[in-house]
């Protein structure tokens, strides 16, 4: 989680990181302990595996209000009076571990947590956001675990922690079987989907219906839907920080799972063991092995199937410094006749942890990720092909510093490097089509960050931290400035290396919380957002073929400001919470197409872009069961989301696309045995805002729909009730093999929900029009067996 | 074109994933509009005059009846210094001119005056004509149907636009076929009459077979006219999950009209379609 590690007495360094600048050598000497303070620090582990427990906490039973929570490398740092302590670690899932010692100086203590007993017949869903919920500063933050969401029933019985994360408040599908989603009634393209730190710019598989992301190497997700922190920045809505599991570090190990469409594999393991460790997996679908069933020859022949693979392995040189490596390549591959399409994300995450100081932890990234794709069509005996690409270098540096108990600071610098080329034709010259000239374009995108964390009472916390991120358009190239009405007035060819054009921005972060009992809390928050790239998707849905535009002499970086407030609340002892968040975000600057374009293969995109403002604003409401035989949550979102643009819908406010008003999720998992537990979701929402024809006339020999506003109509509502069944064998004393069953069937009702109205002249009766709607899913059974050993 | 059948594929595979997939006729609560003009003004270098139909638009739930607009003033002149009246036919709704016929090279504006409302539209006849010079017939890249290969040699520099019409046993086929140099500058055809959405469905009756008599129009168009076809055709294919949001076609009228004016080259070809 990364959240809120140094809380207790302490002096607080007050607003003085505005200066932005001279931390870092300053800041590592300032270690010596004043008035007999004393630091511990120190991992908190899991004994078994070796794995970081990401935001297990710490604390002094001796001094309440005293603790911290260990970070995303599972490192945590206390500073406190010297004194006799015993000291806890804690973590959902394992019972709490105390060690009771004489402080005189600093030292450092590692914890190893022992999972307890309640692996099988003890489901906790939410887990660790209850209690942390109600302290930390953020709101808008949302965690899954992977072993979590393991029970929630879905598409094609393939657990997904995309899907799993529309379930909640706030977070909505693009559409059924979509992996896109939209934040807070942001666009698809506004969420930063960070993969070990590494961006994945197309996040989905097979057209959607699956996401990239393979949970057998997932160890857990955390969504911001607004107030993120200072050290996130790039995209407007919301950050989706996954990570991947570091491999057991004690024993070799095997998972796997056989399903009806894809099968996975895993293989985790040490490399030395207790000092470093592996993980590989595996995943493939065979989709493309029903097709072969198929009478008609085309179908039978064509290919659709995907891959993908990570890998992560870890090594700790010694207590100061520790090693990471991860790794993902996936590739989807559709070919159906002369035609072929072949796309897929690529990244490299290599990270260097060091500790300068009890107190100073620093953590360098360089990072490699790559989206792209090739089609290739076969046409009169000649191959041509089309390939596109958006590649970024990127490295980081990132400090985390805790002068006492009570704050924490944060700050680092980031720089990226973004190569994006759109589509080019490459032909040989006798071919049916000519090649297309090389378009690629370079931007350079800079950061700096400084964030504050500081818990000014035992009630009280802020964040507050701003950001300085710069954009620059990189030539070489011709770039062009546009009028409104899209026609060029002045053009410029720049060299290589030479800038185009800068943007800098400030981007202010701020949430404070007010804990009223210890039971409940206020939060409150300021956050502003800056992209600089942009998605142009000509499709309702996502595409693989959709278009990345860099901000450039005509494209301004999009902002928004949002403001969130909320409520929560633990009952009955944290076996429920409850929270309810208000927010209002306002959108400047978005980009949308004028009205005809087709941007596959266009030239010059810029001249059919349209520049406007949005706004979105909404409650959420959240019920959580965390522990008991029954676990689950209900959700509730209540929202608005719209878009003005002067020559759209002729200036006046429209519902974006994705604005569905109410929207309705229940999550039920209930231990019905030792053996069997079963699971249930229940999704209902408002339509997506559609354009619907408001007449239709004759022209080239048939009639035409005459179309009005801009999503002046509404899909009819959607609603899927999906079940789930788990059977695990108890576990043996001694046994290595371990294995499940997981039967689900996706939409039991099979009430047909509409994906999709066209407007069509009646075949029946060439007089008449009519409505079609088409239903994706009627009832998708699916069984998987899952293995262990 | 652009790059359609990436579109197209990508629908398919689509189509292919879910085959469980489901479609049923829904009644939906449509909003209405006050009728609106619609012009459709045709100008070929066949030797035929202009033709003008005016009609209005209707609820979209009413029959495909579309009341004809008579009484207009319509006049057609040429930068050569012609100029006629388009007078109403028998046919209500229906004007046609007498002397100005289509010429390549010339440049045509038509002004269509009714319910004290003006409409204005410039198009030019393209030149050189790029003629037809044989028609072929293959299997479809995609699928088992046969598709007609038009045969002509873009001119090489300049951007053209096409737009073809295909009649099975005379039977037209509603798909507007269309075709740009955007990839393919300077290139002898080899693309076939692909349905790039346009046409409402395809049905079984524009499918080809061995024996079938076709006929295949090409028209050579002014850039604007290609561009409202284009968005005609993506107005016909609105709503997929494949399309952008559904928009009225880019007319080249003035004035804040549905439909358009063009002046294009008219060139056939006829095949009887081999055994494949």
């Amino acid at each position: 989680m990364g959240l809120g590690w140094g809380r207790a007495a302490g002096r607080p360094l007050g607003l003085l990181l505005l200066a932005g600048a001279g931390f870092g050598p300053q800041t590592a000497q300032a270690q010596a302990a004043p008035q007999g303070r004393i630091t511990i620090s120190g991992t908190v582990k899991d004994a078994q595996t070796g794995e970081d427990l990401t935001g297990a906490s710490v604390r002094l039973v001796e001094l309440p209000g005293v603790g911290t929570a260990a970070n995303a490398y599972g490192f945590y740092t206390l500073t406190v009076p010297a004194g006799t302590y015993t000291v806890e670690a804690s973590f959902v899932g394992y019972p709490a571990q105390r060690r009771q010692l004489a402080l005189g100086k600093s030292q450092r203590l590692d914890f190893k947590l022992t999972p307890g007993g309640q692996e099988l017949n003890e489901v906790v869903v939410t887990g660790r956001s209850s209690q942390a919920n109600i302290s930390r500063a953020q709101g808008g933050v949302e965690t899954l675990d992977i072993k979590q969401i393991a029970k929630v029933p879905v598409l094609f019985g393939e657990k997904d922690v995309i899907k799993t994360l529309t379930l909640l408040p706030g977070i909505k599908t693009a559409g059924e079987g979509s992996s896109g989603f939209s934040v807070r009634g942001g666009n698809v393209d506004q969420n930063l989907i960070l993969l070990d730190e590494a961006v994945v710019y197309n996040a989905s598989h097979l057209l959607g219906f699956f996401s990239t992301f393979n949970s057998d190497a997932i160890k857990d997700l955390t969504v911001f839907k607004g107030g993120m922190p200072a050290q996130y920045g790039g995209r407007l809505s919301s950050v989706v920080d996954i990570k991947m599991k570091d491999g057991n570090n004690q024993q070799l190990h095997g998972s796997g799972g056989i399903g009806l469409i894809a099968s996975r594999l895993a293989l985790e393991g040490p490399l030395v063991k207790g000092k470093g460790s592996f993980l590989l997996t595996g995943r493939r679908t065979y989709a493309d092995v029903f097709l072969k069933l198929s009478r008609n020859e085309t179908t039978k022949n064509a290919s659709l199937y995907f891959y993908d693979f990570n890998a992560k392995a870890n090594y700790t040189l010694n207590d100061r410094n520790r090693l990471y490596f991860s790794g993902y390549l996936g590739r989807d591959v559709l070919g159906i006749n002369n035609f072929g399409n072949n796309y897929g994300n690529q990244t490299a995450t290599l990270r260097y942890n060091h500790l300068f100081t009890d107190k100073l932890f620093s953590n360098t990234t360089l990072i490699f990720s790559k989206y792209s794709y090739q089609i290739k069509i076969r046409a009169n005996e000649q191959d041509f092909s089309i390939d596109s690409k958006i590649q970024d270098l990127n490295l980081k540096q990132d400090f985390e510093y805790s002068p006492g108990a009570r704050q924490t600071l944060r700050f680092g610098l980031n720089a990226i490097y973004h190569t994006i080329s759109p589509g080019r034709v490459t032909a040989a010259a006798d071919a049916v089509v000519n090649s297309t000239a090389d378009r690629t374009n370079h931007s350079l995108e800079t950061a700096g960050y400084v964030s504050h964390e500081w818990s000014a009472t035992d009630k009280l916390d802020f964040t507050t931290g701003l950001r300085l991120s710069q954009f620059s358009l990189l030539g070489s190239g011709t770039y062009s400035a546009y009028d409104t009405n899209g026609k060029i007035v002045s053009s410029q060819t720049y060299n290589t290396g030479e800038v185009v054009k800068t943007y800098l921005n400030l981007e202010p972060r701020f949430a404070a919380s007010y804990a009223l009992t210890p039971d409940v809390s206020l939060k409150a928050g300021y956050a502003r957002n800056v992209q600089n790239l942009h998605l142009l998707s000509n499709s309702a849905s996502t595409s693989p073929t959709d278009l990345y535009v860099p901000t450039s002499l005509n494209v301004k970086p999009e902002l928004a400001d949002q403001l969130s407030g909320g409520y929560y609340r633990r009952l009955q002892g944290g076996a429920y919470s409850f929270s309810a968040e208000i927010y209002y975000k306002w959108l400047q600057r978005q980009v949308d197409y004028r009205d005809g374009t087709n941007l596959n293969g266009n030239q010059d995109v810029e001249s059919t872009l349209l520049y406007g403002k949005g706004r979105a604003y909404g409650i959420e409401l959240l019920l959580r069961k965390e522990t008991g035989r029954l676990t689950g949550w209900v959700g509730y979102t209540l929202s608005k989301s719209q878009r003005q643009f002067a020559d759209i819908n002729a200036g006046a406010w429209f519902n974006a696309r994705q604005d569905r008003p109410h929207d309705l999720s229940v999550v039920g998992i209930y231990q019905l045995s030792p053996k069997w537990s079963l699971s249930g979701t229940i999704v209902g929402s408002t339509g997506n805002a559609v354009t619907f024809p408001i007449g239709k006339y004759f022209v080239a020999g048939q009639a035409v729909s005459l179309y009005g506003a801009r999503n002046g109509d509404r899909l009819p509502s959607y609603q899927r009730l999906d079940l789930g069944a788990t059977l695990e064998k108890p576990h043996q004393q001694g046994q290595r093999w371990h294995s499940s069953w997981n039967f689900s069937i996706y939409n039991v009702l099979g009430r047909e929900n509409p994906y999709t109205i066209t407007f069509e002249t009646n075949p029946d009766d060439a007089t008449k029009t009519q409505a079609l709607q088409t239903a994706l899913f009627r009832m998708i059974p699916s069984a998987t067996y899952n293995f262990s050993f | 074109m652009q790059f359609p059948f990436i579109l197209r594929q990508l629908a398919l595979a689509a189509g292919l994933l879910t085959a469980a997939s489901c479609q049923k006729v829904v009644t939906l609560d449509l909003k209405n509009t006050s009728p609106q003009l619609t012009i459709e003004a045709n100008l070929a270098d066949d030797g035929q005059p202009c033709t003008v139909l005016l009609s209005k638009s209707v609820d979209y739930t009413q029959t495909n009846s579309f009341p004809a607009v008579s009484g207009a003033a319509i006049t057609l002149s040429d930068d050569a210094g012609g100029r006629e009246t388009l007078a109403e036919t028998s046919t209500p709704g229906k004007y046609r001119g007498r002397t100005l016929t289509g010429q390549s090279g010339r440049r045509y504006m038509l002004r269509v005056e009714t319910e004290g409302q003006a409409y204005v539209a410039a198009c030019t006849l393209p030149a050189p004509v790029v003629p037809l010079l044989s028609l072929k017939a293959q299997k479809s890249v995609v699928g088992t149907n046969i598709q007609l290969v038009p045969e002509y040699q873009d001119p090489a520099g300049v951007p053209n636009y096409y737009l073809f019409r295909q009649y099975r046993n005379g039977r037209l086929n509603k798909t507007i076929f269309l075709q740009n140099d955007e990839f393919t500058d300077g290139k002898l055809n080899a693309r076939g009459l692909n349905a790039q959405g346009g046409g409402n469905n395809a049905d079984d009756a524009d499918k080809l077979a061995t024996g079938d008599s076709v006929r295949v129009e090409m028209q050579n168009l002014d850039p604007n006219a290609f561009e409202y076809f284009r968005t005609l055709n993506q107005t016909l294919q609105a709503g997929g999950a494949f399309s952008t949001t559904p928009a009225n076609p880019k007319s080249n009228f003035a004035g804040g009209v549905l439909g358009y004016f063009s002046a294009h080259s008219r060139r056939q070809r006829s095949l009887v379609v081999p055994a494949l």
